[in-house]
């Protein structure tokens, strides 16, 4: 019961932080805005004359692959660099190892941290992405409400269990910008983010990237957002059967992911207690 | 519940400024110490003799690399959680997110802590903070967010409170202020202080702890026991008309201390107070001087003057002048290697 009371005070701390930053929440909707446009316009060129480039059909097929990509992305990319910043912040600011010794985990702040945020760009995601979505014919059935709320909601413990490996890293090194990116721009390679997988699948890397496809919690997610809002006569759809078979996987892999994080982010934190790097900004 | 409410076993901490190569600075040296309830502790040193650190270790945000310490008979490394629910430290470094409230603040760490908000108003009351509560933490001075500092340590109503320099960003009549609140309303509780107010240690502890550079004892006891072992009974505190150097403040031949224009003179009977003051008349450029009894105000600063006592041993280059550190022996200025 501690626990769930401390995460709330964490979570509910952060959402009135941002909401008193209004600036700022102005700046990442202009910026989801201006990666929407972005990646529309490359997939609307690449898609010229390219009609079978992607499992799906006609020449809107590459900018739905890539405004899906954002859509699904929205909810997780700034979120997790949000939430691996918030180590060296509390740090810098001191309340890290206040936490610690009022017995607030690195791993409680932070899930505190990306609930907050995924709530923000919840918000962003239905004002700025999903109306393009609707204008290019991307739709959410409601009777898949529940399914996109499902998938959203394990991908998001999938990306936190990215975001305790990465702040274990902050915890003892300090310069980690690089680091933030490198994680998050593989994570989006391997979702299937720029290009999807099962493109690949003829290639020598096939099996690989169908395993991945399959098993990796983001990238069986971002399959199953597009296949459910990619229109069944151009290529989408998906029974609901399929999308909880799928369900079940990301579940299994996300635990095991969380787990592991867990252990490491934990073992992290008592090294840096050993080390003294704990709050040392 | 241990008849010691701390016990620390010589205690080791060092930290290496690069985690993977060179050499490990030892910062705590074997400190050993222990209060039985209600006492009180000040942990006095110069910078860099560990005090901090010792705190930070007592708190369990540092792991010791040798030694222990026991609170309430709760081990620091083993028994994290049971230390983490009887103490609570108040540090200069913790900050707070500007855009909240005294309130939202308040109800954030009472959350956490699992205590209550209101729990802080009686301090909040005392301090004149209670109209501030709902105003954001980004108007407020250095001595209002010292004073929150401590609300919200105070809010946990721990066993043992650790305050790390508290004092520091007060005021004269906030600081008395705040010992006579400690003095008259916390009652029960262990304090260990670290604080450079000789009146601070003077009124809320019973016992010393007095470090020098490289985090080594120097000397523990009780405030009583320390008065005793002080080979100076008098003090000797005169303010000179002018800028009094050290050469001739060294000439009068007694341990002394600069406070700001004053100086204070430590000697061990009425028959060096005697001398020394004939050598004052001699010199004749003081605009008065006063001698006193050795009170715990001097007993802290004689210890200050000890665990300083290493640096009147530094050195200077003999090529360009400037300061080198006691453990080198070259010029970090001009990089001249010393004999």
């Amino acid at each position: 019961m501690g626990y769930f009371k401390t995460l709330n005070a964490c979570t509910w701390r952060y959402l009135k932080i941002d909401w008193r930053y209004k600036f700022s929440i102005v700046t990442d909707a202009i910026w989801t805005m201006v990666t929407v446009v972005a990646f529309g316009t490359l997939g609307y060129a690449a898609g010229q004359g390219n009609e079978n480039f992607v499992k799906y059909q006609g020449t809107n097929a590459f900018i739905w692959i890539l405004v899906t990509g954002i859509f699904y992305w929205t909810f997780f990319s700034r979120p997790f660099e949000e939430s691996v910043l918030a180590v060296p912040e509390e740090a810098a600011r001191g309340t890290l190892g206040f936490l610690v010794t009022n017995q607030v985990s690195p791993a409680t702040m932070l899930t505190g941290r990306m609930v907050s945020s995924v709530f923000k760009f919840t918000i962003i995601a239905a004002a700025v992405v999903y109306p393009v979505m609707y204008v290019l014919d991307l739709r959410i059935p409601p009777e898949y409400l529940l399914e996109i709320f499902l998938i959203l909601f394990i991908s998001m413990f999938f990306m936190l269990a990215l975001v305790f490996i990465v702040s274990a890293l902050t915890l003892i090194v300090k310069k980690i910008g690089v680091i933030i990116n490198i994680f998050l721009h593989s994570s989006r390679i391997l979702s299937g983010f720029y290009f999807p997988l099962s493109n690949g699948k003829e290639s020598e890397f096939g099996p690989v990237a169908m395993w991945i496809e399959n098993y990796l919690p983001i990238a069986r997610g971002l399959v199953m957002i597009r296949d459910i809002v990619i229109p069944e006569d151009k290529g989408g759809g998906i029974s609901h059967t399929a999308v909880w078979e799928g369900l079940e996987w990301m579940l299994i892999g996300t635990v095991i992911a969380l787990v592991f994080a867990f252990i490491f982010i934990a073992k992290i934190t008592d090294l840096s207690r050993k080390w003294g790097t704990l709050e040392f900004y | 519940m241990a008849d010691k409410i701390v016990v620390a076993d010589k205690i080791v901490k060092e930290f290496k400024p690069n985690l993977f190569m060179g050499e490990a600075i030892r910062i705590i040296d074997g400190v050993s110490f222990e209060l039985d309830r209600e006492e009180s502790l000040a942990i006095i040193g110069p910078n860099g003799s560990g005090k901090t650190t010792l705190l930070k270790i007592l708190a369990t945000i540092y792991l010791p690399d040798s030694g222990t310490a026991l609170i309430d008979g709760y081990d620091i490394i083993k028994d994290t959680e049971e230390v983490r629910n009887r103490i609570s430290l108040v540090s200069p470094a913790l900050d707070f997110q500007k855009k909240l409230t005294l309130k939202e603040t308040l109800k954030f760490f009472a959350d956490i802590q699992d205590s209550k908000i209101d729990q802080a108003f009686d301090f909040l009351q005392y301090m004149g903070l209670m109209p501030m509560l709902d105003l954001r933490l980004e108007t407020f001075s250095e001595g209002q967010k010292a004073m929150t500092r401590l609300a919200i340590g105070l809010m946990k109503k721990p066993e043992i409170l650790l305050l790390d320099e508290v004092f520091a960003t007060l005021d004269f009549r906030r600081r008395e202020h705040l010992i006579k609140y400690l003095e008259d309303y916390v009652k029960g509780i262990t304090l260990i202080i670290v604080d450079h107010h000789s009146e601070v240690v003077d009124r809320l502890c019973t016992k010393m702890l007095l470090m020098k550079r490289g985090g080594s004892t120097l000397k523990i006891g009780s405030v009583g026991e320390i008065f005793e072992r002080s080979p100076y009974k008098y003090d000797v505190i005169a303010v000179p008309k002018k800028y009094m150097s050290e050469e001739i403040s060294e000439g009068f031949g007694y341990p002394y201390m600069r406070l700001g224009g004053r100086v204070r003179f430590f000697v061990k009977n009425k028959e060096e107070a005697d001398d020394l003051i004939e050598r004052m008349f001699e010199w004749d450029k003081f605009v008065s001087f006063e001698v006193s009894g050795v009170s715990m105000d001097d007993i802290y600063w004689l210890s200050m003057l000890e665990s300083a006592e290493e640096e009147r041993f530094k050195k200077f280059c003999t090529q360009c002048g400037a300061f080198i550190p006691r453990d080198l022996n070259f010029c970090l200025q001009c990089g001249y290697f010393l004999d």
